[in-house]
């Protein structure tokens, strides 16, 4: 075997381990407002991603979009930039979940960089079996994307009538609901209040980090889907009281359970087997921020595969100033933020993955308090 | 106007470069290619515009304003010279007459967009020269004429590459997993180079013993076409898209990140052998070519930077020089006297060596 030097090591961990004095831990996005927005629509077979993408394209924005649609797409040809794809993954390291991008998304929007000043955003519409993990993974692992191209948001379409039925049966929809940012409960008309009350009461524990709306045909204001920032670090601490609201929430809801956990799982699952669940720690106290480095570069190498988002905005000992970071698998961006001030130093942090440990994750936090 | 930066060269150990005449298309510039007899450059753009330069003086004897409508992919002169083939993001393909500027023939290359194309080096059969087109993951065969010949041949995925190898009729097509090496008339004498790293390039070296594939996990995987022997240089700063052979069947270079490599393929090619690393280029490598008879190395970076180098010698590089956005392609005339850099921005700019 010849090499030019040491051999492959997964990039995304060598920034491990980590001090806050390198503000900026990781550069998963170039900062850069020229960088082309992108939003994925994602959503099971027939739950209106494509009405929604029909629906951006007609209204009058003013904005020039690309639109990449897999090979089931039904956009008119009318509309100019349309371009289909064949989902193709690209298995890197060999194999290894959080090393998966898509393969056609690099040589699309390759191609479309070429001509960057003829658009203005790319929307991406996927299959109904789509994982949106390594659509994510593209936008931060290719330098090439990576250098014209931002991931703004991942918008999940689910019809309301029938996703109580493929909750069970599909881990895609379950999956393609873990990593929303916005979550559209379409088709509302279709069903009872009650039955809309549940199938949400679901999708929050799922993932009550995603902005919900309830939809009819797909109405929605286009400004709630396109320029959500997502995975914008700078744009976490815009929406911080949502988040806090949210990790608040799936902090609550663990208390109820607390040193009863089999009963509590009980309660809440009946007979679901939930496999995408969030965890939520919400604790006042100071982190260490060597043992802080340690834990999470152990528990992306270790747990990453099953970890779609985190997000979190802590205090660390000896720090003036907010940590905010956000994850996808093994990829994490992390950063200083807002000054504390007078503000209570509270830590909020919220994972959501496939069969999370609760009790682990809880005390893996507890371990970096200084 | 000007589309170059005249005060690179300073160095007094470099040879001076002569910048013997520059156009610009509207934008971003993919392809570029001289005619066989070097009289002739043909430059393509994703402004959808194709350019028939005349080479020694740089008049553009045909512009063809939307010869692709949202881009030009590919281009491919017709063996004799007297016809260009173009194939586009209107997933069309088109043969035009290079005397009248005339469109000779007109087809649908059956996929969105149609990106590669290569005409075989010699005649096959009694059709003449064949036209290899790729698009999506469908290659189609024409003639000289532009008239289909035989079926068009499926493969699992989207093309990366196509390319004749040697002079035969033996057609290479190249998808993110696998090269296909088949017969192209009758689909015999299959043979298929499966990779697990994703394929973005192929190369084979001119005798065609090696195939090399760069990939997108930063390396490159060799096969001895002779014996089946698999090979892997990893390690790569960034994915390799450039790979360049030398006429001798020696040396091939490879690009992915600043630096480029040149390995020995000498015997049992290149496993356990150090690479002559040259470096010089502050940015990302974008274009690599050897002289088609000679033994100097154009290459290009996303900087606009360009250099030519000796790179068995020992003050390996020979000149160097700059375009004013980054450079899309380096393309060598036959005679080696002239080298073609295109830019992003739509810069020609064709140099010499003095």
């Amino acid at each position: 075997m010849t090499t030019l030097d040491a051999g492959c090591v997964p990039w995304h961990l060598d920034k491990f381990p980590f001090t806050l004095d390198h503000s900026i831990l990781t550069t998963l996005m170039p900062n850069s407002s020229s960088l082309i927005p992108v939003t994925v629509i994602t959503g099971f077979l027939g739950a209106g991603k494509t009405t929604l993408l029909n629906r951006i394209l007609t209204e009058k924005h003013g904005k020039r979009i690309a639109v990449i649609e897999n090979e089931f797409g039904e956009v008119g040809i009318d509309h100019q930039l349309v371009i289909q794809s064949d989902e193709e993954i690209f298995e890197l390291n060999n194999g290894c979940i959080c090393c998966r991008v898509r393969g056609d998304l690099i040589r699309i929007l390759g191609k479309l960089r070429q001509r960057r000043d003829k658009f203005d955003a790319v929307l991406i519409e996927t299959t109904g079996m789509a994982d949106p993990g390594p659509v994510a993974q593209t936008f931060f692992t290719d330098e090439e994307v990576k250098e014209s191209f931002k991931l703004d948001g991942i918008v999940t379409v689910v019809d309301a009538r029938h996703v109580g039925l493929h909750f069970d049966d599909m881990r895609e929809v379950r999956e393609q609901i873990g990593f929303a940012d916005v979550i559209l409960l379409n088709k509302t008309d279709l069903v009872t209040p009650a039955e809309l009350k549940t199938t949400e009461a679901r999708i929050r524990k799922m993932n009550p980090m995603a902005k919900l709306y309830e939809t009819k045909d797909a109405v929605i204001d286009i400004g709630k889907v396109l320029d959500v920032g997502g995975f914008d670090l700078k744009r976490a601490l815009e929406l911080e009281p949502d988040f806090l609201k949210a990790t608040e929430e799936e902090h609550d809801h663990d208390h109820e359970g607390e040193g009863e956990d089999h009963h509590h799982e009980h309660e809440h699952d009946h007979h679901h087997a939930e496999d995408v669940t969030s965890v939520g720690i919400r604790a006042a106290g100071d982190l260490d921020e060597k043992k802080l480095s340690d834990w999470l570069g152990t528990l992306l190498r270790t747990k990453g595969q099953d970890i779609f988002r985190m997000k979190g905005i802590l205090a660390v000992k000896g720090r003036s100033m907010r940590f905010v970071f956000q994850g996808v698998h093994m990829l994490m961006d992390g950063r200083a933020g807002r000054e504390w001030g007078n503000e209570p130093r509270i830590n909020s942090l919220i994972f959501i993955g496939r069969n999370l440990d609760r009790a682990e994750l809880n005390e893996g936090f507890r371990s970096c308090l200084a | 106007m000007t589309v170059a930066d005249f005060t690179m060269n300073s160095d007094p150990k470099l040879r001076a470069i002569d910048f013997v005449w520059h156009g610009k298309l509207e934008d971003f510039n993919t392809s570029a290619a001289w005619s066989p007899e070097g009289d002739r450059l043909a430059v393509a753009s994703v402004s959808g515009q194709v350019a028939i330069y005349d080479a020694t003086q740089g008049r553009a004897i045909h512009l063809f304003e939307q010869a692709h409508a949202d881009g030009c992919d590919a281009l491919a002169w017709r063996p004799d010279g007297k016809a260009l083939a173009t194939a586009g993001r209107d997933g069309k393909w088109k043969l035009w007459d290079v005397t009248d500027g005339k469109v000779l023939a007109e087809h649908e290359a059956g996929a969105m967009w149609a990106e590669h194309l290569a005409w075989s080096a010699k005649p096959i059969g009694d059709r003449g020269h064949l036209l290899a087109l790729g698009a999506g993951n469908k290659v189609t065969l024409w003639d000289e004429q532009g008239i289909a010949v035989g079926e068009p041949m499926k493969v699992a995925k989207t093309i990366s590459e196509i390319a004749w190898i040697i002079d035969g009729a033996t057609l290479a097509i190249a998808t993110s997993t696998e090269v296909i090496v088949r017969d192209a008339l009758d689909n015999t004498d299959e043979r298929v180079f499966k990779s697990r790293d994703p394929i973005l390039s192929m190369a084979f070296s001119p005798s065609g013993k090696w195939l090399m594939t760069g990939n997108q996990d930063c390396s490159v995987h060799v096969w001895n076409t002779d014996n089946g022997a698999e090979m892997h240089m990893r390690g790569f700063a960034a994915k390799v898209r450039q790979l360049a052979w030398h006429r001798g069947n020696r040396w091939l270079a490879t690009g992915g990140g600043l630096t480029i490599s040149v390995w020995d393929c000498s015997g049992n090619g290149p496993e356990g052998r150090t690479p002559l690393l040259l470096e010089w280029h502050p940015d990302q490598l974008t274009a690599l070519q050897y002289q088609p008879e000679g033994d100097w190395l154009a290459s290009g970076a996303r900087d606009g930077s360009i250099a030519i180098w000796s790179p068995t010698q020992r003050q390996n590089q020979i000149s160097r020089a700059k375009i004013l956005s980054g450079v899309t392609r380096v393309a060598w005339s036959p005679d080696g006297k002239l080298l073609a850099a295109t830019g992003e921005s739509g810069e020609v700019q064709v140099l010499a060596v003095e």
